[in-house]
């Protein structure tokens, strides 16, 4: 009985002692499994669009953005007010059309488009 | 040195917060760089705090892997949820204005209010870790 109660100890400090590395081990497998599943389908899924107004004010019109088609990255975000520069919207939205509704259908105002996780990069301010 | 389990527990619980957040913004850093630029931050310290935040995480998870650093990296994950506490906080009390969170893990679908509570909950594990890391200490004395 002692010798049993010396065992459950012992596995009980060896748990202890390894429940840091377990955290560790689950923290890496869910961020590198989230990422292996999500880093393909985020490529497809979204468009992105340049605004191209510098008054922050004009972001609720679908018309003032122009689809871009090279790696993120290089589109260029020139100074001036502190606006919007890439706007990241579903696959869907494939025409300055498409993507005024899908303003309209999702934020209340320009304000909200501002301030939304939708925007990649902004203007730098003055 | 005989540690109590809620030691172990609490450092356990803060590596997994540091491993999801720090190693998320490291393997998407260059998205995370693009959401630290629509923060208030001034421009000019703008580039060391997006590479501090992510490198301080995972050092803070490192520390509280091991015995020997344990005590130091519960101050070091106290620090660290203060500071992003004072920052929500700053939010949701509009001094700053509101921005989409920068953050890595479980954290980035959270609102800012949902996020001020968590941070709390955690800056309480690091502070109970130091008191607990502390008492064990003075038993051993």
């Amino acid at each position: 009985m002692l010798f049993q109660g010396n065992k459950a100890s012992l596995n009980m400090k060896n748990l202890k002692i390894k429940l840091p590395f377990l955290a560790l081990l689950l923290g890496l497998g869910i961020v590198f499994v989230q990422s292996a599943f999500t880093s393909v389908t985020d490529k497809r899924a979204n468009t992105y669009w340049r605004y191209n107004p510098t008054d922050p004010a004009l972001s609720y019109s679908g018309s003032n953005y122009s689809q871009i088609t090279v790696p993120i990255d290089q589109v260029e975000c020139p100074t001036g007010l502190d606006a919007i520069c890439v706007f990241e919207a579903p696959e869907t939205v494939t025409s300055t059309t498409l993507l005024d509704s899908y303003l309209h259908t999702n934020f209340a105002d320009a304000n909200a488009v501002n301030n939304s996780s939708n925007v990649i990069r902004k203007k730098e301010g003055d | 040195m005989k540690t109590n389990v809620f030691t172990y527990l609490f450092a356990s619980l803060l590596i997994l917060l540091f491993v999801l957040t720090g190693v998320e913004k490291v393997v998407k850093f260059q998205e995370f760089k693009a959401q630290m630029s629509l923060q208030v931050f001034d421009k000019s310290i703008l580039p060391v705090v997006t590479y501090f935040i992510p490198i301080a995480e995972i050092v803070c998870a490192g520390m509280l892997l091991f015995a020997k650093s344990r005590f130091a990296g519960f101050y070091l994950s106290a620090l660290l949820m203060l500071a992003f506490m004072v920052y929500a906080a700053l939010i949701v009390l509009h001094l700053f204005e509101n921005h989409p969170c920068p953050c890595g893990g479980p954290i980035k679908h959270m609102n800012w209010r949902f996020h001020l509570v968590f941070n709390s909950i955690f800056l309480l594990f690091a502070v109970l870790g130091i008191i607990f890391t502390i008492k064990e200490r003075r038993l051993e004395n």
